[in-house]
């Protein structure tokens, strides 16, 4: 069943010399329930603007974005921002509550949602913690709980993992299959880094760029938890990097 | 050595020094004794030159003071959030602003006087007038210096207007709003003392009482007097620090 339907999705931008500048152009795309969808791209392609026009942050210029069969019920997004947008007035504990705050959430409801998560993604101890006291690897768990407290229908993540070392990274991207496959969440999740796709990713979405369209799709099809060193691996990634460049 | 010991060589050295200068000089006329100074200092309920005790003098300063830097707050601080956050009034008030900022509160005297008269009406304007730029400037800082996606983690959430500015903008000004309380304060209180010091403003305070005191040459109290303007001040400034300190620690520590 289909989640989410992109048709004919188009974003023009108006430059300062008020030339159009086109982001996305003629993007059509399905993602289905339950699926996490990579999508990779040259950098400077129109991902991120894909990501917020389904986010609502910004309007298409053209195009729809479908819900699958309920379109009239408000959707709940979970987003994780590149730059984690953690409020730094807000303890951990309170920056997870912040979503559930903001719908109006009951008291006791919220705290039992919060600590579970606060247990879920190995935050014990650092709910009293603000932003800046925690390393790069916790703010993102922190970031990625915010997300997930609304029990999102979608969840969308713009290069979530790209500030931290490749250790750190390993280890949420481990996390972050744990989190999909307990939640049973479906994902969308934007990398520049063809392994990472290709270790996390149900289908890999290949763009083109700007104008942005889909290039190609593929699909993993790989056994988790997967082995990176593995000769298929090794191969799906040769095969989307070379569609790339 | 210990840094305590260190800060307090230089005070300890001008004491001495002031006190060696006075026995040599001999004339309280110039430059009393410090024992003198004490005795006024300490004896906060004696009548001085028919204006009042320094208590009563100190409660009209900062009754002026606690009106006029009120009056600021309540409008440079909603006025900074309006105009921090819709660039339309930002503009609307810009000029105003930036023509009537850099003019020093005591300029309007005259004005206020020819305006609204003798009385605690004019001295609560001055005020006001020296608290409320600073105030107002950084609270728009503040509100300018949201990091946008702040904004947006809300609007994923479905936050409406009211909650973005009840649950971001204001959390994320505050302090900025509280630095602009306390430089805001500093200014209302020379403000305030020099007001006080003008002809016929408001016979009563600690400005005026060190007008008095000139008049009739009594140095003594002139030096008591700054001595209660500079601790007061200073306690003021050091409660802001505190509440600064206390409360948004959560603050990213800049070099």
């Amino acid at each position: 069943m289909e989640k989410l339907r992109i048709t004919n999705l188009e974003k023009t931008f108006m430059s300062e010399k008020s030339a159009k500048v086109s982001a996305v152009k003629d993007m059509t795309f399905d993602v289905k329930e339950r699926e996490f969808l990579c999508i990779v791209g040259p950098s400077g392609c129109g991902k991120t603007t894909l990501l917020r026009m389904i986010a609502g942050l910004e309007e298409p210029t053209s195009g729809n974005i479908d819900w699958g069969n309920d379109n009239d019920i408000d959707h709940k997004i979970g987003f994780v921002f590149q730059d984690d947008a953690l409020l730094p007035w807000r303890t951990t504990y309170n920056n997870i509550a912040f979503g559930l705050e903001l719908l109006k959430d009951d008291k006791g409801n919220i705290n039992e949602k919060v600590s579970d998560l606060i247990e879920f993604m190995n935050l014990k101890g650092f709910e009293n913690s603000y932003p800046k006291e925690l390393s790069g690897g916790m703010q993102k768990r922190v970031a990625i709980a915010r997300a997930l407290v609304v029990d999102p229908d979608l969840l969308l993540m713009d290069e979530p993992f790209v500030s931290l070392d490749a250790q750190t990274r390993n280890t949420l991207q481990k996390e972050l299959i744990k989190v999909w496959e307990n939640k049973e969440n479906t994902i969308i999740f934007i990398t520049h880094s063809v392994d990472e796709a290709v270790f996390l990713a149900d289908r890999v979405l290949i763009l083109t760029a700007r104008p942005t369209k889909v290039k190609k799709e593929i699909n993993i099809g790989l056994e988790r938890p997967r082995d990176r060193t593995s000769n298929e691996f090794i191969g799906i990634r040769k095969m989307i990097l070379s569609e790339i460049d | 050595m210990n840094k305590k010991i260190i800060k307090l060589i230089v005070p300890i050295c001008i004491i001495i020094g002031w006190e060696l200068i006075a026995m040599a000089i001999d004339n309280p006329w110039k430059l009393p004794q410090l024992g003198k100074i004490v005795t006024i200092i300490m004896q906060p309920n004696e009548g001085l030159l028919g204006t009042g005790t320094l208590i009563q003098n100190t409660y009209f300063s900062l009754k002026r003071v606690i009106l006029g830097f009120g009056l600021g707050c309540l409008i440079a601080i909603p006025l900074g959030i309006g105009m921090g956050w819709s660039k339309k009034l930002g503009d609307l008030f810009d000029y105003v602003i930036e023509v009537l900022r850099p003019i020093p509160p005591l300029a309007w005297i005259p004005l206020i006087l020819a305006w609204l008269g003798l009385g605690l009406r004019s001295a609560v304007v001055i005020i006001f007038l020296g608290a409320f730029f600073p105030i107002l400037v950084n609270t728009i800082e503040g509100v300018k210096s949201i990091n946008l996606s702040y904004i947006e983690v809300a609007k994923t959430f479905n936050a409406n207007d009211f909650n973005i500015l009840k649950k971001i903008v204001i959390p994320h000004s505050s302090p900025y709003i509280i630095t602009g309380l306390r430089i805001g304060m500093g200014i209302a209180w020379m403000c305030l003392v020099a007001a006080e010091m003008m002809p016929g403003i408001a016979p009563s305070g600690l400005g005026y009482l060190i007008w008095q005191a000139n008049t009739v040459g009594q140095i003594s109290i002139i030096i008591a007097g700054i001595v209660y303007i500079g601790v007061i001040g200073l306690l003021i400034d050091r409660t802001f620090k505190f509440i600064e300190n206390r409360y948004f620690s959560w603050r990213e520590v800049k070099d």
